[in-house]
């Protein structure tokens, strides 16, 4: 069950808030926590018993950790059990990444796979990292724990939440009208773009990988704006599903923070596909890394890379990874040395950063797609490209517009009051079509 | 205001929502509770998901919705079907190249050669739309290559054989309205096209196009692909039928219907399949049936022995004029264990003639009952 599939929507969302706010808010906690064994249940047992079995581990040793402090004489034990911990979750998420057991193991945006088993691992060692540093204490109530630790709503991308965050709102979650308006809206503009968009250009993705490499060619270069576009859209939509029902159930997940297109910064741009992520790994990996290395740039790269590994755990994604951590050392080490770079320019050469990355991502997936290119980009048939084209070039330009800036901005800026009450009516519109795009996708 | 405006939004969404779930569980009550009750060996999760896509209530409406949605975004192909803009005509877009029980059908033809040897036996499998217009699908990497396919077919089949080849005079007539726009059968103008082509083979003498009346039932409509794929606004089909003017009358036309209920009338033609939900039932009166018989005023005439698929329908009325008798026998109508035995004595007939579409061919399991 995901946050865009029919059962979920039709049969389960207002059944469980129906419920869900009919509940005391310190009863909440169990509401969500049988969701999430629902909602991994629903991905297969083995999912269900790896979760239950870091939980576990997670609580006891939290637990543990918290006891021991300010104890001198405890101090090497209590970071041995913090490191094996995190040794623990990075082998359940790198064994479900891989193994496929349970239908968990991730392919390329589709969140079937490395479902839950990503974001857990994130979730539970956030919560033994933020009690260790002494940000809070230990989780006793074993209920509301299990309920941030595979919260439902973050299970396919995110949004990751770090613990010390949330650790009020997971004792007793408050609904109010406008966080569940925010909440609703929030989704329904989601699953349109996963629906509408994502899942045109998957159609398209797909369509190029299963061509005859007779037609590489002309595909090829179609391949790489698609690929980008579908990652971007993917993202954006899925999140804004999870923030969105975040919402609604009473949490106050921060947005994504605004997608710049001509954002000059290498790192900052990387960063906005997966805005919560980039956080999580800003405060528990690049910061303790920057002072490990006593390098800030070789922790950033280091963060980049192994982010693009928890998009999915491959070869390529490796490739991938490395190349962009190199690029962001480059780029820190380009805008260091001249400094009196113009804005414009400075903003052009991360873009063609960005491409660059996204043509060795896009070719990583698609090897023979990239050496058609350098072989013959003329190849192929024109009439499929045009038809390629025609199937990709009115969800790509959205897609474009909604994961930059243009779409977030025209939004903020509205103000007339006759503007913004056709605002519930577009949502309304946007739901019905959703429904129609789920009920005939089931 | 604002607040109320604020909160529509979430009105709205969840008494749509609560709706929605009220009449999926109105609908699919015996299936969710049959679900229950009994848990089905495979997955819980796709069946549940399975009752949810058929109980949904206005579901005409939201297939409509989603075909005219992703049709604007750019999609030009809606569960398997294609829009062909230049002929304005729907395409069900079959990958028969991969057709599972093709080597079945081949050997089912020539295991019924062997055991009746001294039967004339006549071939013709008939290309589909997806085959003809091929050359304007713009994925036709999926489309199998039905000319090819066809041509292997007959190789494979038996030498002693008779292959009938229909695709140059489809494809040659391919700008005339030989396949219906929103169905993925021919129309009547197709079978004779296919008729004209190769009745002298069958030892006949063709009539000619100007031999018919062309009888127009002005009753429009839209095919199985049109529902299908959620596409309405291409143009309606319509059904006309060719009447020959001259030759033997049919005296009576008998039709077993695959519930079992024998139909008989004086006409392969009838108007009340114009009021059914598929007009092609005004070929014979049903679109399923086990077998049809036909007798004609022409009783110094050969009998034939018909096996075919539902394109064999609209053919049957141009080759009435030629034969005393037409058993027409639907293999893949028949239930399990019955076989062509049970319904003719093969002895009794002077040719016989398969006429199924290339899909039926190749994707459907069924040919082999006429060994049985």
């Amino acid at each position: 069950m995901h946050l865009y599939s029919a059962d979920y929507l039709i049969l389960f969302l207002p059944l469980f808030m129906g419920v869900y706010a009919l509940l005391p808010p310190h009863g909440r906690p169990a509401a969500i926590t049988f969701a999430n064994v629902l909602f991994l249940a629903a991905a297969g047992k083995y999912g269900l018993i790896g979760f239950v079995l870091s939980l576990l581990s997670a609580y006891f040793s939290g637990i543990s950790i918290y006891n021991m402090r300010g104890r001198p004489e405890k101090a090497l034990l209590r970071k041995r059990l913090l490191e094996a911990n995190i040794i623990l979750y990075i082998a359940v998420f790198v064994f479900f990444a891989l193994s496929g057991t349970g239908g968990l193991k991730r392919t390329l945006l589709d969140p079937t796979a490395v479902y839950c088993h990503a974001v857990i691992p994130l979730h539970l060692i956030s919560y033994l990292i933020d009690v260790y540093r002494g940000d809070c204490e230990a989780r006793t109530r074993i209920m509301s724990f299990a309920a941030y630790a595979g919260f439902f709503p973050s299970m396919s991308f995110g949004p990751v939440m770090k613990y010390k965050c949330f650790v009020s709102s997971f004792e007793a979650p408050g609904l109010t009208a406008k966080k569940l308006t925010s909440g609703v809206r929030l989704y329904i503009i989601g699953l349109a773009e996963y629906l509408l968009l994502s899942r045109q250009l998957e159609a398209v993705r797909s369509e190029i990988i299963n061509a005859p490499d007779s037609l590489r060619g002309g595909t090829a270069w179609i391949f790489v704006p698609v690929f980008y576009a579908l990652f971007a859209v993917s993202m954006v939509g899925l999140l804004n599903m999870g923030r969105g029902t975040a919402l609604m159930l009473g949490f106050n997940v921060l947005p994504h923070g605004s997608r710049d297109f001509f954002e000059p910064s290498l790192k900052k741009r990387l960063a906005q596909f997966n805005a919560p992520l980039s956080r999580w790994f800003s405060d528990y990996l690049t910061k303790p890394a920057g002072v490990l290395f006593k390098n800030k740039e070789l922790a950033a790269a280091l963060s980049v890379c192994a982010a693009a590994l928890w998009f999915r755990l491959s070869l390529g994604w490796l490739v991938t990874g490395i190349a962009a951590g190199a690029a962001v050392m480059i780029r820190s080490f380009i805008s260091d040395k001249y400094k009196g770079i113009p804005k414009a320019v400075d903003g052009l050469l991360t873009m063609a950063f960005m491409l660059l990355l996204v043509m060795v991502c896009a070719f990583m997936e698609l090897p023979s797609a990239g050496m058609a290119i350098f072989g013959s980009t003329g190849g192929g048939d024109t009439a499929y490209v045009l038809h390629l084209v025609r199937e990709c070039i009115i969800p790509l330009t959205a897609a474009l517009i909604i994961s930059g800036s243009l779409l977030p901005a025209l939004v903020r800026k509205v103000r007339a009051v006759w503007i913004r009450s056709l605002i519930p009516v577009i949502d309304v519109l946007l739901l019905i079509v959703d429904i129609a795009f789920i009920t005939n996708t089931v | 205001m604002r607040k109320l405006l604020e909160n529509i939004t979430s009105v709205v969404f969840f008494t749509l929502l609560a709706v929605m779930l009220i009449c999926v569980l109105i609908n699919g009550r015996q299936g969710f509770a049959g679900l229950v009750k009994s848990l089905p060996e495979g997955n819980i999760r796709s069946e549940c998901l399975k009752l949810l896509g058929e109980s949904v209530p206005m579901k005409s409406v939201q297939k409509e919705l989603y075909s005219r949605t992703a049709r604007t975004l750019g999609k030009e192909e809606l569960f398997g079907v294609f829009h062909e803009k230049t002929g304005d005509r729907l395409i069900k877009i079959t990958d028969c190249g991969t057709g599972a029980y093709t080597d079945v059908s081949v050997d089912a033809v020539n295991r019924f050669h062997e055991k009746f040897p001294k039967l004339p036996v006549y071939t013709m499998i008939v290309p589909t739309a997806a085959g003809i217009y091929r050359g304007r699908l713009p994925m036709r990497s999926e489309a199998a290559d039905q000319q090819k396919l066809i041509d292997d077919i007959y190789y494979n089949i038996d030498a002693e054989v008779t292959p009938l080849d229909v695709w140059s005079s489809l494809y040659s007539a391919r700008d005339d309205y030989i396949y219906f726009r929103t169905d993925d059968r021919w129309t009547p103008q197709g079978a004779y096209s296919a008729y004209a082509a190769t009745v002298a083979k069958l030892g006949l003498t063709p009539y000619s196009l100007s031999n018919y009346d062309v009888d127009h039932t002005n009753t429009e409509f839209r095919g199985a692909l049109a529902s299908e794929s959620g596409i309405y606004d291409t143009l309606p089909d319509m059904i006309n039928v060719y009447r020959c003017k001259y030759g033997s009358y049919i005296k009576s036309c008998e039709v077993l219907r695959a519930d079992g209920i024998l139909d008989k009338r004086s006409s392969v033609y009838s108007k009340n399949g114009l009021r059914s939900e598929d007009k092609y039932a005004y070929f014979l009166g049903t679109v399923h049936y086990k077998s049809v018989k036909i007798t004609t005023a022409a009783e110094e005439e050969p009998k034939l022995l018909m096996i075919g698929s539902d394109y064999a329908s609209c053919f049957l009325p141009f080759l009435a004029p030629h034969f005393s008798e037409i058993l027409l026998i639907d293999p893949y109508e028949l239930e399990e264990g019955e076989g062509l035995s049970q319904f003719a004595e093969v002895g009794d007939y002077d040719r016989l003639l398969m006429l199924i579409d290339a899909d039926s061919f190749c994707e459907r399991d069924g040919l082999s009952a006429i060994c049985e």
